[in-house]
Order: structure tokens, then sequence, then C-alpha cells
């Protein structure tokens, strides 16, 4: 049976209601394919998600059961463009079963058409789609329990790309950097640390003993491509990312003074694992890092010695307060409007260039 | 002439900071005071007997003069007393008494049986007087104060504080209230104003998050930046381009002078204070107030008059910093301004 047979097969057996992930395992199994899959969250159902697909995509409804919704997706480069090809491929969108608006694009094709095709569609409809973001401290989390549950020796880590901070005559530098360091998972991690950066993607090797049952790739932003042990990944890796997708729908929803009928305000606030804030360079690094933001207006009403800004987001127009009043928190005071991926996008730019920290509801503290 | 343009609109721009700083500390002051009477500490909530407003127009008594008045801050507790306060950041420092006299002419004013209180017959049996200063000009207010307080048309026959109020940060950042002169008797639980009060500005972030204007006049460029961020982006986010719209390209919106009032009205004024009694509160921010930082958009030519003084097409673009940009317009012209006529003199 040929590769093609295989997949045939595969397409057929999910269409008629077999299990998509054990499916999913046995076409691992071959070992002629990979697995990409894009957990996400919506408040919309997949085809009014995919209706907007851009002038060179088109994206078309194959079949659609109450387990999963196939979709074909092709991509026409603009003509005269000499390096880029035509890229088509399929994908499933999977429902989550039990968190409401949680859906998992899972493909089976190249990456290729992944990094072409899909991801880029995925952010034209970002108004409507979100990602969630795995901080490096729950990354290396979420990879140790993935580890030990999974029983494996080791996760040895080959390939990173990771962000790291500079601090030069009292300039801030992120210099991004791949790296192929062969290291452990703890060892990778104490690397990291030791150099002062975080991880933006993974790819490691899954060992029993020294047998590679499996290589992964994971990413900031939740996106989990794999080889192998399609089910442990998918209980120990892709559900707890769903999960915090749902928990930050939860948290960030509803924020907006405009979705309440009083106008009152639902502020958050990210409180850092240390005393950010101790001196006055530390603002300016601070509002250095915000003005970095990709798709944001930045206006600087206070920076010394607290910070106020009013920040817009450009994608849909969402407007958010920050405040830092004390050395170690940020307080985000979403305005008129406010979305769930428009918090996200403002959350992941404090992330990625400054610093991370846990997200909560804001409390004013003891007033007395 | 460029090198003093160029150096002149700095110092303006700095200048322009300064009034909206001034501005902002003005609210907290508001704010932070009234906090004081209606937030109870050890319940950790709003006294329900206490009732705050600003910018309320009250009504003289005296003389049987109609004349209003309309201080900065005003306090009920129940029906049996209440506070007026004005907020003056900036008390004068240097000698010109006018100007002095002019502030404590208010205050007197409000030293008179008052009706407009927001109490069932609009009237409260006695109230005392506050004036807000920033620390840094207490000690002229207080000076004054003792110059003028034993003139028979000076002195007050209620109850007359000065409070100083300060913003401080250690660890975190507070306002500072205490009293420097006189005395306010209408304390409620804690309220140690001869010690010093401090009030956090974190208890204070989501008042000022929705009460950033109140009854004076807000320096164009801040109030042109609420505008664009929080009405005009609003508007043009309705429209389905917004989303990939590039830096240089333009969406052209229509919104009339009235909807930006009630848009800024209801969002960021004092008007959810005072929703039990709307009446004798006047709408915040004023047109005139709307129209001037409208204007510096058309000055900008972000925007044009679609009917003059009325409705405006706004040619709205992705903007960096919106403040920055509206700070710089604000300096750009006062400063051709202030050396027109040494152009003139340069070019007979």
């Amino acid at each position: 049976m040929n590769q093609m047979d295989f997949q045939s097969l595969f397409y057929k057996q999910v269409e008629a209601k077999h299990d998509l992930l054990k499916e999913l395992e046995a076409l691992l199994g071959t070992g002629l394919h990979t697995v990409t899959v894009v957990p996400y969250g919506s408040d919309y159902s997949p085809i009014e998600c995919f209706k907007s697909s851009g002038v060179n995509r088109t994206v078309i409804q194959i079949w659609a059961n109450d387990v999963a919704e196939l979709y074909k997706l092709t991509f026409s480069p603009i003509r005269g463009s000499r390096k880029a090809h035509r890229v088509d491929g399929l994908f499933f969108v999977y429902t989550h079963p039990d968190l409401p608006k949680v859906f998992m694009i899972i493909t089976i094709e190249p990456f290729d058409f992944v990094r072409k095709a899909l991801l880029p569609l995925l952010e034209q409809n970002r108004t409507h789609i979100y990602f969630t973001f795995v901080r490096h401290k729950d990354l290396r989390n979420l990879l140790q329990n993935f580890r030990d549950k999974c029983r494996y020796s080791d996760l040895r880590v080959v390939r990173t790309s990771s962000a790291t901070r500079f601090d030069i005559e009292k300039r801030e530098l992120m210099i991004s950097s791949v790296n192929w360091p062969r290291l452990g998972l703890e060892g990778a991690f104490a690397y990291a640390e030791e150099q002062n950066s975080w991880f933006r993607s993974l790819t490691f090797e899954s060992l029993r003993e020294s047998r590679v049952i499996a290589e992964t790739t994971v990413n900031r932003n939740g996106v989990i491509k794999t080889d192998g042990d399609f089910s442990g990944i998918c209980e120990y890796l892709v559900s707890p990312i769903c999960q915090q997708i749902s928990e930050n729908l939860k948290l960030f929803e509803k924020r907006g003074r405009r979705d309440v009928p009083s106008l009152g305000v639902r502020p958050l606030s990210i409180e850092f694992p240390k005393e950010q804030f101790e001196n006055v360079e530390e603002n300016a690094k601070f509002i250095g890092a915000i003005r970095k933001l990709e798709n944001a207006s930045v206006s600087v009403l206070h920076g010394n010695p607290y910070i106020a800004l009013s920040v817009i987001d450009n994608v849909d127009g969402s407007t958010f307060d920050l405040w830092v009043l004390n050395s170690r928190e940020l307080v985000i005071v979403p305005q008129m409007k406010s979305s769930v991926p428009g918090i996200k996008r403002l959350i992941s730019g404090v992330f990625d260039n400054y610093a991370e920290g846990t997200i909560r509801e804001f409390t004013t503290g003891v007033f007395n | 002439m460029d090198g003093d343009l160029g150096r002149l609109i700095e110092e303006k721009e700095k200048k322009i900071r300064d009034r909206i700083d001034d501005y902002r500390d003005t609210v907290f002051a508001i704010l932070g005071f009234c906090s004081l009477w209606s937030f109870d500490p050890a319940t950790q909530s709003t006294r329900p007997e206490v009732r705050t407003f600003q910018g309320r127009r009250l009504t003289q008594t005296i003389s049987g003069s109609a004349d209003e008045v309309t201080p900065d801050l005003g306090i009920t507790i129940g029906n049996r007393a209440g506070i007026i306060g004005e907020v003056k950041k900036n008390f004068p420092k240097e000698a010109n008494p006018k100007r002095k006299a002019d502030i404590f002419k208010q205050l007197k004013a409000y030293d008179q049986e008052l009706i407009g209180w927001p109490t069932g017959d609009e009237k409260i049996p006695n109230h005392d007087i506050a004036l807000l200063v920033h620390q840094t000009t207490s000690m002229s207010a207080c000076d004054y104060y003792d110059s003028i307080k034993d003139n028979e048309d000076s002195t007050f026959i209620r109850n007359f504080g000065i409070i100083q109020f300060n913003r401080a940060d250690q660890r975190a950042q507070y306002f500072f209230f205490q009293s420097c002169s006189g005395v306010i008797l209408e304390t409620l639980g804690n309220v140690d104003l001869h010690n010093g009060v401090p009030v956090p500005m974190t208890a204070m972030l989501s008042m000022f998050s929705r009460s950033q204007l109140y009854d004076a006049d807000p320096p164009a460029p801040y109030l042109a930046n609420l505008i664009w961020g929080n009405v005009i982006t609003q508007l043009a986010a309705e429209d389905e381009r917004y989303p990939r719209l590039r830096r240089n390209q333009k969406i052209e919106l229509n919104i009339s002078i009235a909807e930006i009032v009630d848009k800024l009205s209801e969002g960021f004024s004092f008007a959810h204070w005072h929703t039990g009694y709307p009446n004798r509160q006047p709408k915040i921010p004023r047109i005139e107030w709307v129209k001037k930082a409208c204007q510096l958009m058309i000055d900008g030519k972000e925007a044009s008059w679609n009917v003059q003084d009325t409705e405006l097409i706004v040619n709205y673009h992705k903007m960096d910093d919106p403040l920055e940009y509206f700070i710089h317009l604000c300096a750009e012209m006062e400063a051709k301004q202030t050396l027109q006529p040494d152009m003139f003199l340069d070019h007979p």
C-alpha cells in the first residue's frame, strides 16, 4: 500500500466518524507523516471563521460531521512572484468536546503547507481567532509533565528558536537566535536561563533509553508538530493548551466597557515574579518594549515615576490603558471596546518584548 | 529662525505635557479627596449615606442672588452635612494678589446657604469648605489666607480648611492629603486630615478610567487623543477595511460634534456619579472644548468641517502615537503664534 492509499483511507475513516485521534495515531505509525495541531479559540464556527480567506487563498468545506469538519485550502501566489508556488492541502477542524469555543486545526500535510497557506489564513482571520501563549516557565512544566507521564527517559532538545535579552549601556536589545543544542530537557532550560533567553519554539526527541520515539515541535502560540506518539502529545500537550485557551477566554471575555451596562471597568493585572520596576530606567525599558508592539498605537501619558499609557489595537480597535503603579504589577484597563484576541495580542506583546508574569483579575488591594 | 522655532516648539511641548499632568492630577485629587468620605476602609466598601458630585450648579441664596456656583467637588453625608471643595493645584506663588484674591473670592461665594445639593429638598443644614492645593504651593495659599482671614469681608462663617496634596512614590504610588490651615470638621471614620491620609492610586484606577474629564477645559491635545482613540477609532473599526488598513491608507468617516460629546460624556466624565440627581449637572465635556480639540485635527489636516462647527469629516488613519502627534501639532501652532511678531520684523 503506498503513501497515498494510507492517506485516502485515513480521510475515509474519519468521514465515516471513526475516532479522528485514533486514526491519526495509526497513520503516524506508518512513519510517513507528520501531524500539525493548531489549538485556537473563537466565538465563531469554523465556517464563519474562514469566510474571509484573502485574495490569494480559497477555502472550501469538503464535508462536516459531528466529529470534525474537513476543508481544502489553496494558496495561489500573486502572478509574477518567482519564488512562491501554488500550495494546497486539507485540514480538519475538530471542535473540542468539553471546552466551549475551543477548536483544533489538525493537518497531516507537509509543514510547507502549514507555513505558507494555513498559518497565513489564520493570521488573515486574527480578529476572530486567538491562540494561546505558552510562557517559558509553563513550557518547561508542560514538557516535564509530558516526559514523566509518558514515561520517557528524557526529551532531547534538538532545535530551539529563542530570544535573548541584553542590556548594553542602559539600552535593552532583544536578539533572536536558532540553536541546535542537543541537550536534555533540564539542561536546555538551564542553559536558556543562564543566557537570559526564552524559547519561542522548541523541537525535541522523545527518548526511551536511547531510542527516539518521536520528534515534536512546540511553539509559543501552542502550535504542535509531531511524527509519533500522538495520543501522548494529545493528552499531555494539546489538551493542557486547549485548557489554557479556555481559561484565557473566560478571563478575557466581556472586558470592554461596552460589554457592561454600567460602562464600568474590568481591569486585569500582570504580576511579575520580581520587583520589576525598581528604578526609573526600567520605566523607559518598559515603554520602549510596549512601543514595539506590532499593530498598535501607543501614547505615553506619564512615564516617570509611574507609567500611564494608552494603547490602540490596530487590528480591531480595542483600546487599553496601561498603568504601572507599583514595582511588580502592570494593570491593564480595557476601555470601551476590548476583544479577547485584542487582549491576547497585548499580553503576548508584553511577554515577548518585556517580561512574563502571571495574569489575573485586578484587585485594588486594601485601602485604609 | 528654524532653530528658534524648534526650541520654542520643544518648550511648548513640555508645557503642554505639564498642563496635561496638572489636569489629570486634579482629577485624581477630586477622586481621592471624595473617596476619603465615600469609601469605608473598615468594610472595604462604599458608604451608602455618602454622595459625591462634580461640577454641579448650586444656587447662592444671599441677598436674593440667583447666581450659580459650580464647585470642583461636593460631598453630602446623609441629609445632615456637606463639603464643598475647590482644587487649585498650582496656587499662585508669585506676589500677584489679584489671582490669589480671585480664588478666595470664589471660595467665599460657597460660604452661604446653597440650593441644589443632591438631597430631597436640595438643601443641607451645614457644610464645610475646602481648598485643595498641591504641596509645592500650599505655603503660598496658607500665607495668603493668614493675611486676609481677619478682614471682615474675608472671614469664613463656615468651617474652612486648606488641604495640601501630593503624589508620593515609595513602593507604590499614592496621593497624600493633609490639612495645612483651618479645619474640616465633617469627617467620617478615620479620616485624619491633621496627620494626613494616603490614598493609593490603584484604589482610584477604576474611577479614574471612567472619569478622565472634569468641568474644566482640558488641554486640547489631551482631549483630541481621547476622541481619536475612544470615539473615532471605534467608528473606524466598524469598517471592514480597518484590520488591514495600512499606515498610508485612510478611511473617511462622518461624525457630529454632538455625537462626540455624548460618547465622551457617558464614558469619560463624572456623569456616572450623578445618575440619581442628573439635574443641575452640565454635560461634560462642553461643546466648545470638543470643537477646539477637533479644530486641532482640522489644523493637522486629519479632518475638515462637513457642516461648520457641527459635523466633521475625518480622514482616519492609523498613527504610531496620537497623543505625541497632537501635542506636537499644538506646540507648533502656539510657537508660530509666539514668533509671528519677530517674523514680521525680520521681513518688513
